[in-house]
């Protein structure tokens, strides 16, 4: 295949990924998700990669090995394109987006009430998932030995526990995916009910942003986020670049990132090491270290997740729940009968002042931060 | 213009279309045949095997597909629709509504470059009765007729967003045509008209709930276990269960589901007794420890051969057959259905579990004949199917228009080309002069 033939196109003035650079990538709104790149490896393009927290091209010389197709910049989280029909398609109207029922909850495992962070959801309907056979597999982020958050795709329940809890820097949740076609083999051997990759059945777990890439390419069917079935979504304030955080942190608290055991916000930054020590810092000591995309955006509770899991408003040691889809009702029902989780139950007189004040609650949050970021 | 120029219009081209077509094709008539899918060949090109010979369906199928498509006498019009009639027998004239391929099908080498570029990924493919997967530019099966790929415009990037065009960069032959459009094509003087549009399944309108049809895993169609047994299809042959991959060894078979019943249709299916018991041989085949058992309320199997079929059966292949009644389908916990059922011999109450349930759901009309059967003008009955004198069985309720195969009654592969032959020589009488 020496043989170079001229590029053949229909398309009139697509936006392809040198304008992603320009519009997104150069002027840091970038949200480092991994789609752009997910897609394009999938497809089996030679194009682009990421760079730490960057997509960019792979070399000068694989700039020419650009198809201009134009699905990167379609499918960017941070882009115009695709933005109406999703907020049809996902029937949002307002900065809290589309909720079928809000409730709060705690798991029943021991195990993951010790690991999680509030209410241990997240991770408790992962396993109901897999117990129940409704996933192959869950792409999650979490910790590498410098805590580094690093997304994984995890096959087995055995191993949801280390991805239990919070992390506050950002990790490429989709880029993972990129490989889909590469460990089908892997996969298919190793599940027999799997006899063709585009049926694996996964789990997605991500902020709002990552969210609304996982939606953006799902409207368009494309590979290779076909997979993705459940879409669980985090309550996300902000997000913290890795190294400026750290930096931070072991200049608030002379800690290195390899001594920190736990890391919670909760009004004020909780740190605890592991010789069990506990620093509490003011959130505003770490504002430079929010990555300026956080800055802009106008998500708090993850408009477009099937579920949206936080801590803020729930009683102790439970989570809220956001309930957007029916898929979602379905699966909360489903856990709750099992007896995975427990429903915090209110009065019944008071139970839909209760509701519609944490929707109250959530709202607000939200609004300071679309204040914020104006 | 002489009486010979004058063509019939077969509809629909399943095997009852394709006979018909092929039979006018040979006594020098010429056929327009039009079907609404992209490939010809319909339900008995999904088939594993036919009874009660257990030929393989698409070897004894796919020669008369590549005929149909050679003969010269024989004009095909796949993605194509009735739209209008006008006139009357001997001289008809017809609109037909064809839908753009956007893939120029006699350029088309079937390479398949474009589904493996095309990033729109997951679509499920009706042909695997929705077990499997394919592009957006898509072929139904390998030996699909006309032997070209067809872009699904509910799902194409570029005919949706004007974005991708991947499939016209990476096509060698330059097949590709992303700006086809509908068009109408109207043919006239068409003397004879022979309505072959089939059937659907139950499971396309009804959901199953009460037999746990996809809630339980492993509560299947006898179409999806066709494709899942079939070795082009999409386990290759390997008959294993959807939720876990193990091999089923004990398969039980449900009778009459949605047919002689008033919660569904109140005819009797005609074929699904024999479809049965020839989906039990083949599993067997592929298993000699299988244990099947067959739950019915009547064994129907009029036809010739067809009881020594059953007896060949339960003697040669470990069916089990047991008149009873279905009460309820659960599962235990590792998701085997547990079928509970009264035993019509002892008229207890009794239980089994098996690795896999099969529903043997019954044929309706074709979804789309009464939209058809307003454009011709013709009469259905009262279950929707084409309405037929009992001893004039090809004919319509208006002069110069036929009908054969499922479109009128359910019935088998053998009967509906035998009445295929049937309405093609009395469409032939028009042409001819009889």
């Amino acid at each position: 295949m020496t043989e170079v033939k001229p590029k053949k196109s229909i398309l009139k003035d697509v936006k392809i990924f040198k304008n992603l650079e320009e519009e997104i990538i150069k002027t840091d709104l970038c949200c480092s998700c991994g789609a752009c790149v997910a897609h394009c490896n999938a497809q089996g393009f030679d194009v682009i990669k990421m760079e730490g927290y960057t997509p960019q091209f792979i070399s000068d010389a694989n700039v020419e090995n650009c198809k201009e197709c134009g699905v990167c910049y379609y499918i960017c989280p941070q882009t115009e394109p695709l933005m109406k029909q999703l907020n049809d398609e996902y029937r949002i109207k307002d900065e809290l987006g589309y909720i079928q029922d809000v409730i709060a909850a705690k798991t029943t495992d021991e195990k993951i009430k010790e690991m999680g962070q509030d209410g241990g959801l997240v991770t408790t309907l992962l396993m109901y998932l897999f117990d129940k056979n409704k996933i192959d597999a869950v792409i999650v982020s979490e910790y590498d030995d410098k805590l580094q958050t690093i997304p994984k795709i995890i096959y087995d329940k055995e191993d949801l526990l280390k991805s239990s809890g919070t992390r506050y820097s950002i990790s490429s949740n989709i880029l993972p995916l990129k490989d889909l076609y590469n460990i089908a083999e892997d996969i298919v051997e190793k599940h027999h009910q799997i006899y063709d990759i585009n049926q694996i059945r996964m789990a997605f777990v991500g902020t709002p942003c990552q969210c609304r890439a996982v939606r953006k390419m799902q409207l368009l069917n494309i590979s290779p986020t076909h997979v993705i079935k459940y879409v669980f979504g985090l309550f996300c304030m902000e997000n913290f670049d890795h190294d400026k955080l750290f930096q931070l942190i072991k200049k608030e608290t002379n800690e290195e990132p390899t001594n920190i055991a736990k890391m919670n916000i909760k009004k004020n930054f909780f740190i605890t090491s592991k010789e069990n020590t506990v620093y509490e810092i003011e959130l505003k000591k770490f504002d430079d270290a929010v990555r300026n995309h956080c800055h802009k955006c106008d998500e708090f509770t993850s408009r477009f997740s099937d579920i949206s899991f936080g801590g803020s408003g729930a009683v102790q040691k439970n989570s809220m729940v956001l309930i957007r889809t029916d898929k979602g009702q379905d699966l909360i029902r489903d856990v709750i009968i099992a007896g995975y989780i427990k429903k915090f139950t209110p009065k019944k007189s008071t139970i839909t002042k209760w509701k519609a004040s944490k929707i109250n609650l959530l709202r607000n949050m939200t609004n300071k931060k679309i204040d914020k970021s104006k | 213009m002489g009486e010979e120029s004058k063509s019939v219009l077969v509809i629909g081209a399943g095997i009852a279309g394709i006979q018909s077509a092929l039979d006018l094709g040979d006594m020098g008539i010429n056929v327009h045949l039009v079907e609404k899918q992209p490939y010809i060949g319909g339900r008995m090109a999904q088939l594993d095997k036919t009874f009660p010979t257990l030929d393989c369906s698409i070897c004894i199928l796919a020669p008369k597909l590549s005929e149909c498509y050679r003969h010269p006498n024989i004009t095909l019009h796949t993605l194509s629709e009735v739209q209008k009639i006008g006139g009357l027998v001997g001289n008809f004239t017809v609109d037909v509504l064809k839908h753009p391929r956007y893939v120029k099908e006699e350029v088309c080498t079937n390479c398949g470059d474009c589904g493996t570029i095309c990033p729109v990924r997951g679509i499920t493919n009706f042909f695997d009765a929705d077990l499997a997967t394919q592009a957006a530019a898509q072929i139904a099966f390998p030996a699909a007729v006309p032997a070209a790929y067809r872009i699904d415009p509910n799902k194409c990037l570029f005919l949706n967003y004007e974005i991708c065009g991947l499939c016209y960069q990476n096509c060698g032959a330059d097949a590709i045509d992303l700006m086809q459009k509908d068009s109408v094509l109207t043919l006239d003087n068409i003397g004879a008209i022979i309505v072959a549009t089939g059937l659907d399944l139950a499971e396309d309108i009804h959901s199953l709930s009460m037999y746990g049809y996809q809630k339980y895993a492993n509560v299947i169609t006898a179409m999806e276990l066709e494709r899942l047994i079939c070795a082009s299809g999409p386990q290759a042959g390997h008959l294993s269960r959807l939720n876990d991959g193990k091999h089923p060894r004990k398969i039980a078979f449900l009778q009459c589901i949605d047919s002689r019943s008033h919660q569904g249709q109140l005819y009797c299916s005609s074929i699904c007794c024999m479809y049965t018991t020839k989906e039990a041989m083949i599993a067997y085949e592929h298993d000699n420890e299988l244990e099947s058992y067959v739950f019915y309320i009547d064994m129907r199997a009029g036809g010739k051969g067809f009881q020594k079929f059953l007896r060949r059966g339960a003697e040669e292949y470990n069916i089990k057959y047991i008149k009873s009644k279905i009460s309820h389908i659960e599962v235990d916990k590792d998701e085997n259905p547990i079928i509970t059922y009264e035993d019509y011999e002892t008229s207890e109450i009794k239980q089994l579990t098996v690795d896999l349930v099969v529903l043997a759901t019954c044929i309706i009309p074709s979804r789309g004949i009464n939209k058809l059967a307003d454009v011709l003008g013709i009469d259905l009955n009262h279950y929707d199917y084409v309405k037929t004198n009992p001893f004039l069985p090809v004919e319509t309720s208006v002069g110069g228009i036929y009908t054969c195969g499922c479109a009128r009654e359910p019935m088998d592969i053998p009967r509906s080309v035998a009445e295929a032959s049937g309405a093609a020589a009395r469409a032939a009488e028009v042409i001819k002069g009889g």
